[in-house]
């Protein structure tokens, strides 16, 4: 197991250099120079020259992505040159938001996917299966930030209901929270239950095919514990994976379903950094992004092989 | 060489008959295939279905609801919103298909070469198109369109080279299928260069399973481009686009529901379309995108 996780690491690191190095060159394509745009349109010469110099501009390329890496790596992503504050800690300040509407929408499409697609499996062919197919390619087609917005007109304009925006802790009033998470939860979390569904009916499709499942049928044995402890164990496994993987794009999926709801996310601080041309901003909340899906990934892995018993006995 | 190319061309004609064939038999594509057609008819002829010029603000009739004179009511500078969702297909279209048409060119090439040549070229390539799909498209999206700034050319190539590696993970995979074949092979023994074999053989038997990737890559950019112009870095106002409209609707949803409901719908139905499109060409052509 440690050297199959070595190993996966190793593989790791070079697409996180790569990645870094695609983050860091983002600024080449901006229009004109980085210091004019820190510097803003009217300022002097002698500014640009003095703020190019203060961030070291003139250095060349390789000097400045090694000093970009080594900071961020520390979490120095520089200031926000409206707020002057720290942006490493201001995205660290905003993590636990969008954790929180992530898992919530994680669960949501669990809780809808995994049940659906294990029916439309069952009964193959069927209505069931037929009303799967079409929800799943509904939920899949619908642009999220609309749905966000027609469940606000219907939830919190006409129906009044639920908060049409905001965010409250969950942890600090469970009641406010809930509320004020479930709508944007729902949203974020609509197009992963439809990928859900299609990935447990395809799972469920291919067990149920098996020789085991053929066996444990010819023993004599009931049903549900066919279904529930030899089909559904067996196809938990590439179920698993993708939820992994698909944490990530909830992640991006938020930037969206935050600026909405108007929930203060890392998904609303990149809009936010977007509208006040905050490019080291951009760029930390793009850096993070491709290292947290990379070390999803090496997770993804890591379960995939403790839930794989053929790959756990290679190993051994 | 003549030998080489001509002879499978009866079996290729078969087998397209029964790709088309089993397309023109799949309901669920045929659907999408009508939604798709219409919303590019819609776009072609908005002009002629039009009723109003969908710039052309009247401060007498802001935030009119539904009406005989204006179907799908005004918005904040009184323009007609059937209009300006008509002439939202031209930049939702547009969007779709040349942002994946960038995407295509740049990562088509790419993956091919990596998986033709194999070795360290092939893992150095895997390990950029690893890096940028590990970044989620969206932001990718997104960071590109903030540093590139915000226009509709720009958002377009923003999605293009967010949506390369996709193509271009797609492109190795089948080549590497296709390279051991016997066809591969016989071009080799008769002397025909590697570009030529790219180009001609290897090009020509991973198209279906890029059609496939192209259909479904398409919803994938017109929503992209739709979320983008919703954050203000796409198509810029006054010119009419799906998203920007409802980056406008959301501000006034209480005093004028219909403003967010129509633009969003277009958006539901094209993407829709495409999806059944590319799913029904999955299975008719029985690959996996």
């Amino acid at each position: 197991m440690l050297g199959f996780l070595a190993m996966r690491l190793l593989v790791a690191v070079p697409t996180l250099i790569i990645i870094s190095i695609l983050v860091f060159s983002l600024q080449m394509l901006l229009p004109g120079d980085a210091a004019l745009v820190i510097a803003g349109g009217e300022a002097t010469a002698e500014t640009i020259a003095r703020i190019r110099a203060e961030h070291g501009l003139d250095d060349p390329l390789p000097v400045q992505y090694l000093r970009w890496i080594t900071n961020a790596l520390q979490g120095d992503f520089g200031i926000s040159y409206r707020t002057r504050e720290e942006i490493g800690p201001m995205l660290i300040s905003k993590i636990p938001v969008t954790l929180t509407l992530a898992t919530a929408a994680l669960a949501i499409s669990l809780l809808i996917g995994i049940p659906a697609g294990i029916m439309a499996a069952i009964w193959r062919g069927r209505g069931w299966d037929h009303l799967v197919t079409i929800v799943s390619l509904i939920g899949i087609s619908v642009p999220n930030f609309w749905l966000g917005i027609m469940m606000i007109l219907l939830f919190a304009v006409t129906l009044g209901w639920l908060p049409a925006g905001g965010y409250v802790s969950p942890f600090v009033d469970p009641v406010a929270g809930l509320k004020s998470i479930i709508m944007p939860a729902t949203v974020l979390g609509t197009a992963l239950a439809a990928a859900m569904m299609r990935h447990t009916r395809s799972a469920m499709l291919t067990v149920l095919q098996q020789d085991y499942i053929r066996t444990a049928r010819a023993k004599g044995l009931v049903e549900r514990i066919v279904i529930t402890k030899h089909a559904l164990r067996n196809a938990m496994v590439p179920i698993i994976t993708l939820a992994t993987l698909q944490f990530g794009t909830l992640m991006a999926g938020a930037v969206l379903t935050e600026q909405v709801f108007s929930i203060p996310g890392v998904g609303k601080m990149v809009v936010d950094a977007v509208f006040n041309r905050e490019y080291s901003a951009v760029q930390a909340v793009t850096l993070l992004s491709g290292f947290v899906f990379v070390m999803l990934n090496l997770l993804a892995d890591v379960l995939y092989f403790w839930a794989n018993p053929k790959l756990r006995s290679r190993s051994l | 060489m003549t030998e080489v190319s001509a002879a499978p061309l009866p079996r290729r004609r078969r087998i397209k008959s029964r790709v088309l064939r089993r397309f023109m038999a799949h309901k669920p594509a045929m659907v999408g295939a009508a939604i798709v057609l219409a919303f590019i008819l819609i776009a072609v002829a908005a002009p002629l279905i039009a009723p109003y010029e969908p710039t052309a603000a009247d401060w007498a009739a802001v935030r009119k609801p539904p009406s005989a004179a204006h179907w799908f009511g005004t918005d904040e500078l009184g323009r007609d919103v059937f209009s300006r969702v008509i002439y939202g297909a031209r930049a939702s279209l547009m969007a779709g298909v040349i942002s994946v048409a960038i995407a295509f060119v740049i990562g088509v090439p790419f993956g091919m070469i990596a998986g033709y040549v194999g070795g360290a070229v092939d893992t150095v390539a895997m390990r950029v198109i690893d890096a940028f799909l590990a970044i989620p498209f969206l932001i990718l999206a997104i960071a590109l369109a903030a540093f590139l700034g915000p226009s509709l050319t720009n958002a377009m190539i923003a999605i293009g080279i967010s949506t390369a590696p996709v193509f271009a993970r797609v492109a190795r995979g089948q080549t590497m299928v296709v390279k051991v074949e016997e066809y591969i092979e016989a071009s080799h023994a008769i002397g025909t260069g590697n570009a030529a074999i790219l180009a001609r053989h290897v090009f020509i038997n991973i198209t279906p399973q890029l059609v496939v990737q192209a259909t479904l890559a398409i919803a994938t950019a017109i929503i992209a481009e739709a979320a983008l112009a919703f954050l203000g870095l796409g198509q810029q106002p006054p010119a009419p686009s799906w998203g920007s409209m409802l980056n406008a609707a959301s501000s006034s949803l209480s005093i004028a529901p219909w403003t967010a409901i129509w633009p969003g719908l277009a958006i539901f139905l094209t993407v829709l379309g495409f999806n059944l499109l590319g799913d029904g060409l999955q299975d008719a052509m029985d690959v996996k995108a």
